[in-house]
């Protein structure tokens, strides 16, 4: 269904929970992974993916059809990610650092992780960069989005994304050269 | 010798997995949380027609109580004992006389009526009572001397 279809369905009572349910099979995996690769853990990546789409049907009747549907989605996944990670550092005194080194451990730790060398390298380079930087290299890297796109999403000018996205390259090429 | 870091050998899979069929389960989770949990709040629109049905009925309410009000008050219907104060008594008597079926005892609910009015209506001449005073009276006095 397409997404216009989705919201002139969801503006009539009769049919707003079809709707609804339509939207959430349609974007429950962007959503999900979008989270997951900013929190690591399932269960948190689980809970955050629930409380997003919670906000989307708290406020899908407001939503301004002047911004696409998805990157709307996107923008409350990213804002539910950086809250967390950031209640995440004031819950438990931890400096920007060791965070990640904390999100490290979990991918350690973790049996839901199956990737390879390679990716498990790739994940621990990620996770020493600023949250932001990391949030732009998933968006463009791992979910193919344009600049334009993640602009929306972020409310950052193409040309600091583009830089951002440069400096994340350059600090993840560094990582695994010397790790 | 290194070998230079070609971003394209990166995987495009972050490599991470999720429970099996965690995304057939998801949807159920999420709609009892929103759409099967409570109805969602009256937009704005919707609360203005509320609110308009809602001044509607109010509004025709005030019109029924008004009307009824300057009905009941600013022209009030007359009661029957102001009515029946208008008629006579002579205009009483006569409707009575001819136009109702009437027994003896309805008479005595009518105060304004004349002795002589009443036997009138029943036909009854005042000599006939006066006979019948002298019968009685012919009847004690057949009794005294028994």
């Amino acid at each position: 269904m397409e997404d216009k279809e989705i919201l002139d369905k969801f503006q009539q009572p009769e049919s707003r929970n079809l709707a609804f349910n339509q939207l959430v099979r349609k974007y429950q995996q962007k959503v999900y992974w979008h989270v997951r690769k900013m929190v690591i853990d399932h269960d948190d990546a689980d809970d955050l993916t629930q409380e997003v789409f919670v906000k989307v049907w708290s406020h899908l009747e407001n939503f301004r059809k002047d911004s696409q549907l998805y990157t709307w989605i996107y923008r409350i996944a990213t804002n539910e990610c950086l809250n967390f990670l950031s209640a995440k550092k004031k819950r438990f005194f931890l400096p920007l650092h060791d965070v990640g080194a904390v999100l490290s451990d979990k991918l350690d730790a973790t049996d839901s992780f199956s990737g390879d060398e390679i990716q498990l390298k790739l994940q621990k380079a990620l996770l020493r960069l600023p949250d932001k930087q990391r949030l732009v290299f998933n968006m463009k890297y791992f979910d193919d989005l344009k600049y334009e796109e993640i602009s929306e999403i972020l409310g950052t000018s193409v040309g600091a994304l583009k830089a951002s996205y440069h400096i994340a390259v350059k600090k993840i090429e560094e990582y695994l050269k010397h790790d | 010798m290194k070998k230079e870091f070609d971003m394209t050998e990166l995987p495009k899979d972050p490599g991470f997995q999720v429970p099996e069929r965690y995304f057939d389960a998801l949807p159920t989770r999420i709609m009892q949380r929103t759409a099967y949990a409570a109805a969602p709040k009256p937009s704005a629109v919707s609360r203005f027609w509320q609110l308009k049905t809602a001044l509607a009925s109010v509004s025709l309410g005030a019109v029924f109580a008004v009307a009824f009000l300057a009905t009941e008050y600013l022209s009030p219907e007359p009661s029957a004992q102001d009515v029946m104060a208008q008629v006579s008594q002579k205009e009483i008597y006569q409707y009575l006389t001819t136009q109702v079926d009437l027994e003896t005892a309805d008479l005595a609910d009518v105060p304004a009526v004349k002795p002589r009015q009443s036997l009138e209506f029943l036909d009854v001449r005042q000599t006939d009572i006066v006979n019948e005073e002298h019968t009685n009276e012919l009847l004690e006095e057949a009794y005294e001397y028994r």
